[in-house]
């Protein structure tokens, strides 16, 4: 066994940060705020311990954390390594013993007996654990009894310690305070604290092996009379899967500005909390390096879903063709998924005629005279009436009501006018002209 | 024969032929084709015929088309049919300012063909989107109306009319040469 501990001086939620190195190994324990414990050996082939600690240390650093980092045969070892900053357990001060006791900080009583223990042999002149090792034990418990025996045995290695059960917490969540009502109003600060807050949340899923599908963010404001929303809840639900900062970032900017600038943000945040509210479970085995489909896919999901929160949903969408004649109804929004293909398209294209390329939204009703078409009361000279006529006719079944007629019944007819401008018109039972659409 | 084609025709005879430091798309009717990374501006009445023709010529790459509100919307049916796969292409409306899903479209650098309607007055927008499109090494087609924009951006601009033989192609504008 080869055990990673992991000390920071200053205290930290140990619980949340020892999530992160879940991508090292399942087996993981903590001491309350101070200690985290990594079990590296069964996945030695996988990373040295060498690039353990690189890795470990700069995932720290992003995160503004300072660690000292020790490694040994087993939990107690790499603790103490870790603590005194020492290289083999004989060079450790007799300061080691209380860690060596009690290694989780959870006995108290213990911890004193140990202390008197360690003032009374550094009175007799025995200063690191090397010289306390070669004591006789029998010795240690004549005078210290159990606490005597049980610190002989820590200190050589005989006691197997039981890594108390650890598994992440069941809701993400991430949450900051800010005391001193530094700014309010404007959105970059707020960006700023979110991306930290995102950057942590996004590595704890990864190491979950999780993908981001909703999120709320809630940001709190003084409650002052002035303010009448003092507490803003947003809630992301993401088109597609997310995994990265920098697309979540974006979409969570995109609807905050809007939000500001509708109801600007009148009295000084208290604090802004992010909260994992559901997720997706995703194939984190290694990536693909001859093929970057997968990672392309993902950022025009992302694009896609920005477009969505800056446009509205039924404004960013993909065509697919129907089997309907008429011009207007021969395609529909797909707006679920980008850039994949429909599963059944009907190939229309071998059976109308071709299509104009711009529809008008509503028919324009048109006059025709000899010679002339009259649209919008202005005059245009017709070059060519193509006689070859398209009979578009049906729809009887869109409203069954006895007295509705049938909805549609045109003849299709192209005509080019002067400027060479092709245009596509049709004609109704009642002899009235209208124009569709237009070539070009 | 083109303004490019004429340049490149003297550069030859005269024995200074320059390298392109860009790349190209191969355009229906136009042999010196459509350089990337730049803003496009098209005229004329069978412009979007000749652009499809265009997309039809790269079937591999996606096309962003933005729309604003107008009384008239391409139709997706007619772009099936000049032989543009559907898939391809992400459709984006909007009542208001173009210039947000373009900036998005070209910092992606996932849509190598990218077609607005030109709305743009400023020299400032020209120039970021410019720049833009320089960097992503996209195509910006800008479907305009009525007359060209004197934008100074704007690298390539054409008038595409029917004609009895196809199209009819007047360059008002080419900056950047044409393909080799």
């Amino acid at each position: 066994m080869r055990v990673a501990c992991l000390w920071f001086d200053q205290p930290i939620p140990t619980n949340k940060i020892a999530e992160l190195f879940l991508r090292f190994s399942p087996q993981i324990c903590t001491r309350t705020d101070r200690a985290i414990f990594v079990e590296i050996g069964k996945c030695k082939s996988l990373y040295s311990e060498d690039s353990f600690i690189a890795r470990a240390t700069i995932m720290l650093r992003k995160r503004n954390l300072s660690t000292k980092i020790g490694v040994g045969n087993d939990l107690l070892e790499a603790l103490t390594l870790a603590i005194f900053n020492r290289h083999s357990m004989a060079d450790l001060p007799l300061q080691a013993l209380l860690e060596l006791a009690d290694p989780f900080d959870r006995d108290l009583a213990l911890r004193k007996s140990v202390q008197n223990l360690i003032t009374s042999f550094q009175d007799l002149g025995i200063k690191n654990l090397g010289q306390f090792k070669r004591l006789p034990v029998q010795e240690l418990i004549s005078r210290f009894g159990v606490i005597g025996r049980h610190c002989h045995s820590r200190a050589n290695q005989k006691d197997q310690i039981v890594w108390p059960p650890w598994a992440p917490e069941e809701i993400i969540e991430e949450k900051k305070e800010f005391p001193y009502f530094e700014f309010y109003g404007e959105l970059d600060p707020i960006l700023f604290e979110l991306k930290n807050q995102l950057d942590t949340i996004f590595s704890r899923l990864f190491a979950r092996r999780k993908k981001l599908m909703r999120l709320a963010v809630q940001i709190r404001c003084e409650k002052v009379s002035t303010n009448p929303d003092p507490i803003r809840n947003f809630n992301f639900d993401f088109f597609t899967p997310q995994s990265s900062v920098k697309g979540a970032l974006r979409i969570i900017k995109e609807r905050l500005s809007r939000d500001f600038e509708k109801r600007p943000v009148l009295s000084p945040i208290e604090a802004i909390q992010t909260v994992v509210l559901k997720t997706i479970f995703h194939d984190s085995s290694q990536k693909n390096i001859f093929n970057a489909d997968e990672e392309r896919q993902e950022q025009i999901h992302s694009i896609h879903n920005q477009l969505v929160e800056m446009l509205g949903k039924d404004n960013i969408f993909q065509a697919e063709l129907t089997e309907d004649r008429r011009p207007e109804r021969s395609w529909r929004k797909k707006i679920d998924s980008p850039h994949e293909s429909a599963l059944t398209t009907p190939d229309i294209t071998e059976f109308i005629p071709e299509r104009a390329t711009y529809l008008c939204r509503h028919p324009i009703k048109i006059e025709v005279t000899a010679g002339f078409i009259h649209i919008r009361r202005r005059r245009y000279r017709i070059l060519n009436w193509d006689n070859n006529v398209e009979k578009i006719s049906g729809g009887w079944f869109e409203k069954p009501v006895p007295e509705t007629k049938d909805t549609f019944d045109r003849n299709y007819y192209h005509v080019e006018i002067e400027g060479h401008q092709k245009i596509s018109v049709f004609e109704t039972p009642n002899r009235e002209f209208y124009l569709h659409g237009y070539y070009g | 024969m083109g303004k490019a084609e004429i340049v490149r025709d003297l550069r030859q005879r005269t024995g200074s032929i320059e390298l392109p430091s860009k790349e190209f798309w191969s355009a229906p009717n136009f042999p010196s084709g459509v350089a990337r990374g730049i803003i496009v501006e098209l005229l004329g009445n069978a412009r979007t015929e000749w652009l499809l023709k265009l997309l039809s010529l790269h079937p591999a790459h996606y096309i962003l088309w933005c729309e604003c509100e107008s009384e008239s919307h391409v139709n997706p049916a007619a772009i099936h049919q000049r032989g543009v796969r559907l898939e391809r292409i992400k459709f984006v409306n909007t009542a208001g300012d173009l210039q947000q899903p373009l900036r998005l479209a070209l910092e992606s650098q996932h849509y190598p063909f990218i077609i607005a309607p030109n709305r743009f007055k400023e020299i400032k927008v020209f120039q970021r989107l410019h720049l833009l499109a320089e960097k992503s090494k996209s195509t910006l087609f800008l479907l305009g109306d009525g007359s060209f924009s004197q934008a100074w951006p704007i690298s390539l601009q054409l008038e595409i009319n029917y004609s009895d033989h196809g199209f009819e192609i007047r360059v008002q504008r080419q900056k950047h040469g044409g393909q080799q």
